[in-house]
């Protein structure tokens, strides 16, 4: 026959008769190339730099595409690792039926080019069929205007074109060294040879509980400071080296304790579970640590982004708790009056009405504090517990809440945006004050006690001379009072944003102005961030989902070829049929829910660090994070439940075969 | 009464859809006493595997009767199938059927666990047993670090711990060098002077030899049968060969 039809040809044939491997992985790399293709089409979308408070999204995206880039890469390669492994038998054979290794290298050519041409085209066209919608729902969860005119991207296609055949071709390199590494009978004898229990085995054991241990400490401990990221890193280091460390070593000496007690192994319901075990573990301990990482991956994922979504809008309220708020030093050509009147001129013009407007006048500074005592800051240098005080009056302090307080000399109180401040007295350089009250509530600024970023000391001072006084014991003594104007407006969407913009003209050559803060815009900004995270989480949540299920499916396969021939023996051995089956259950489930356990302990332990990350983003809602957390790990729970169940129907069906 | 009975035994396989049916055997009835060692040989496809596969109740009779010790094993139920094997009945098979998962000692033990010895009775009967079979210093090894004489060793013993009635051998020498054939032989011969029973299906001559009766299956039927009586091993060896040569050439010359 023409070579040249037979080499592509066994190729096709090669794919489909091992359509049990071959089919899955091609599932995945479509969905890859589907995900990677609708994230590079939105980031090239035009109407992404348009869409106004996007800014973010569009660096989120990037970042994102980015990360799949990253992770796709080495799942790619794994299964496509275990494809060739299980090819070996049959790619010796065609060797000792004449074919040269030249002949087997160009059907792999053609073989990875199917491949290739199956997932990119289905993939692609998955994407052309649902990237619109995608990026509609995308659009509704950033609560961004609906904007239909998104169009099919040539770049996307052509970046994704590029990403995959760089995939694919690193696959082809990959499965050719293997088989010219490899002589016929190498590749003939395949995996069927013993192993060596590892070496050092309590080492690696204790090795494994050590960075365990040390990962979750450092998950706990850790504080949202200028080192979280890098506790962050480590942490997840440690933790990802611990899991293989502790499924490879530990648990294979936990089951060899058990093993030694002779009157627990040498019963019934443990003999062959322990040993099976046993030997299922050596073999598949990298795949359950990485089964268990997936999982905790997803599960965080997950949790993260929805609680920061279904958090927003206690976020918002923290974050900008007032529409606008306009920070200024009284000068020639600004002081309260004026802005009164400015303001009632501008909201006319706009068709909008201003309420619930406070004004007031405070004094901060950045002091040092230890425990209840603030002192001045002494040079430029970083300094970890630099916090900032503002000073407020009393007088202004009862107009603005309604209040009647009354303060004596040296009496304060006390208002923390973040912890509370905890002290019945408070130091600023030498002078005592006693704390009459702390504050639990204003109306001028939000508290949460759980915040740790950008918290502010607000005093409460009977009147401008003490706050002078204070000023010069712990801060800057040259430092006068700032103003601070803030108020809600309402109205119709497309009134309030002329408003910002004729407020922002009148404020533009105005050099007394310190900070004009628009909610409106911010908080614009931040949903879009958000709803934009819970996209991307979304997203991530089910790439992460599809690698756990692959590697879980190639798991079964591998085992229920090895377990066929073990089933028959033990049924000729004098084992009945509900025995093998009850016993190959034991197992599986308790190899299978491992991971799961291990996953929702990695997430427990994280939980601590996962809170302080949120509460950068302004997220303080514990209660939120916790119930969220709950929901997303049953969620999980269930799906991974069911895709233990799928694959075991597979399992079962490659153990029947034979019987 | 004989230990083992078998009478008009008949199998008919039919093929999945009913459309073939093809007889592997015909009417087969024999009878093994106590303390007997037989060897049953016939080419392949003579219907000596399905004999053995319905003596081990793995399979069933179409028609005829198969008594162990005066139980019908077509009356056993199918949830009792198990445990009555492991009880009654030793295997061993061609391709030793050791599991990987186990050390050999553990695989000796298997039948014993299934069945609810404690840990101590087990060890008291395993230490004389693996002496007998010069596996005594392997027990803690693995099936794959063994060589195949050692492993078929230790499937013996795997049969002979639970003293069974009857010790079932399916090609016992089929998958070892010569050397270690010998050496299995040897041993079979040792536990049958012991009083063990057993009932092995072969194709070699060497196998069959060692035997006291050998009985000669031609398509599905008993087509002879050969007594020791007191020959010796080489004497045995011609009859059986003989008895070969007829069976291959039509079997009309002698009789």
């Amino acid at each position: 026959m023409n070579k040249m039809f037979l080499l592509p040809k066994l190729a096709f044939v090669g794919i489909k008769k091992n359509g049990i491997t071959y089919f899955p992985y091609m599932l995945a790399g479509i969905f890859s190339v589907f995900v990677f293709f609708v994230f590079s089409s939105i980031m090239n979308n035009e109407l992404m730099k348009k869409l106004p408070h996007s800014a973010y999204l569009v660096v989120l995206m990037g970042i994102g595409l980015f990360l799949l880039g990253v992770i796709l890469v080495p799942f790619l390669l794994y299964s496509n690792s275990f494809l060739i492994k299980r090819r070996k038998l049959e790619l010796g054979l065609y060797s000792i039926l004449g074919l040269e290794k030249k002949h087997i290298a160009i059907m792999m050519f053609f073989e990875t080019m199917y491949i290739f041409l199956v997932i990119f085209t289905g993939g692609i066209i998955l994407g052309v069929v649902f990237s619109k919608l995608l990026f509609l729902v995308l659009l509704n969860l950033t609560r961004l205007p609906v904007d239909t005119g998104f169009t099919f991207s040539f770049v996307a296609l052509k970046i994704s074109f590029y990403y995959f055949v760089g995939i694919s071709l690193l696959n082809l390199i990959v499965n050719l060294v293997q088989v010219f590494k490899s002589n016929p009978n190498d590749l003939m004898k395949g995996a069927k040879s013993g192993e060596k229990p590892p070496k050092r085995l309590w080492i690696s054991a204790l090795l494994g509980i050590v960075l365990l241990a040390a990962g979750y400490y450092i998950a706990i401990v850790s504080k949202v400071d200028s080192g979280i990221f890098t506790d962050f890193l480590l942490a997840v280091a440690l933790v990802v080296l611990g899991t293989h460390f502790f499924f490879k070593a530990g648990i294979l000496a936990l089951l060899r304790i058990l093993k030694e007690n002779r009157n627990f192994y040498y019963r019934k319901a443990n003999y062959t579970t322990i040993s099976g075990m046993l030997y299922r573990m050596k073999k598949s301990a990298a795949s359950l640590a990485n089964i268990c990482i997936f999982s905790t991956m997803t599960i965080i994922t997950l949790l993260c982004t929805a609680a920061l979504w279904f958090g927003t809008s206690g976020v918002l309220d923290f974050q900008y708790p007032f529409d606008f708020r306009i920070d200024y030093r009284t000068g020639a050509s600004i002081d309260r009056n004026r802005l009164d009147s400015m303001l009632s001129q501008l909201s006319g013009e706009a068709h909008v009405n201003v309420y619930d407007k406070i004004s007031y006048a405070y004094m901060d500074t950045n002091a040092l504090k230890t425990d209840n005592k603030f002192v001045k800051k002494s040079g430029n240098g970083f300094q970890s517990n630099v916090e900032t005080i503002k000073l407020i009056t009393l007088q202004e302090y009862n107009q603005m809440e309604r209040q009647n307080v009354e303060l004596g000399e040296n009496e304060v109180l006390v208002y923390s945006t973040g912890a509370d401040f905890g002290f019945s007295s408070v130091l600023f350089g030498s002078d005592t004050y006693t704390v009459k009250k702390e504050l639990t509530q204003t109306n001028f600024d939000r508290k949460s006690s759980v915040a740790r970023f950008g918290q502010d000391y607000y005093f409460i001072v009977k009147d401008q001379n003490t706050a002078k006084k204070i000023m010069a014991e712990a801060g800057n003594p040259e430092k006068d009072f700032t103003d601070s104007i803030a108020f809600q407006v309402n109205g119709e969407d497309k009134n309030k944003k002329e408003f910002a913009n004729l407020l922002s003209g009148w404020f533009k050559d105005k050099k007394e102005v310190v900070l004009l803060k628009n909610g409106i815009a911010g908080r614009g900004e931040t949903v879009s961030m958000n709803g934009g995270l819970l996209f991307l989480g979304i997203f991530f949540g089910i790439i992460f989902s599809m690698c756990l299920l692959l590697i879980m499916y190639y798991k079964q396969i591998t085992e229920g070829f090895d377990d066929r021939d073990k089933f028959n023996i033990m049924q000729k051995v004098g084992m009945s049929d509900a025995e093998v089956k009850g016993t190959i259950k034991r197992q599986i489930l308790l190899v299978f829910f491992l991971p799961l356990v291990f996953a929702v302990l990695h997430t427990l332990a994280g939980f601590g660090m996962i809170t302080e990350l949120l509460g950068v983003l302004f997220l303080y809602n514990r209660t939120l994070i916790i119930v969220t957390g709950v929901v997303v790990s049953c969620i999980f729970a269930v799906l991974y439940g069911l895709s233990y169940i799928f694959t075991s129907k597979v399992y079962y069906s490659i153990v029947r075969q034979m019987n | 009464m004989a230990l083992l009975e078998i009478k008009n035994v008949k199998k008919i396989y039919t093929s999945r859809f009913g459309g073939n049916k093809v007889q592997a055997l015909d009417s087969v009835t024999f009878s093994v006493e106590k303390g007997e060692y037989v060897a049953i040989m016939g080419e392949s496809g003579s219907g000596k595997t399905t004999l053995l596969n319905i003596l081990a109740s793995i399979d069933k009779a179409t028609s005829g009767q198969v008594m162990l010790d005066g139980r019908d094993l077509s009356k056993i139920k199918q949830g009792e199938l198990s445990a009555f094997r492991r009880d009654n009945l030793g295997f061993v098979f061609q391709d030793f059927n050791l599991l990987d998962t186990f050390s050999l000692q553990d695989n000796i033990f298997l039948p014993l666990v299934l069945s609810g010895h404690s840990y101590d009775e087990m060890h008291r009967r395993l230490e004389p047993l693996a002496k007998k079979l010069g596996i005594d210093q392997l027990l803690q090894k693995y099936p794959y670090e063994v060589s195949g004489g050692e492993k078929q060793r230790a499937a013996a013993a795997r049969a002979l711990i639970t003293n069974p009635k009857i010790v079932l051998a399916d090609e016992p020498t089929g998958a070892l060098d010569s050397k270690a054939s010998a050496r299995l032989l040897r041993l079979f011969s040792e536990i049958n002077a012991e009083g063990q029973t057993i009932l092995m299906v072969t194709h070699s001559i060497q196998a069959a030899s060692h035997a006291g009766r050998v009985l000669f299956i031609k398509d599905g039927c008993v087509f002879n049968q050969i007594y020791r009586a007191n020959a010796t091993k080489e004497e045995m060896f011609k009859k059986i060969a003989d008895t070969m040569t007829v069976l291959q050439t039509g079997g009309t010359q002698y009789e």
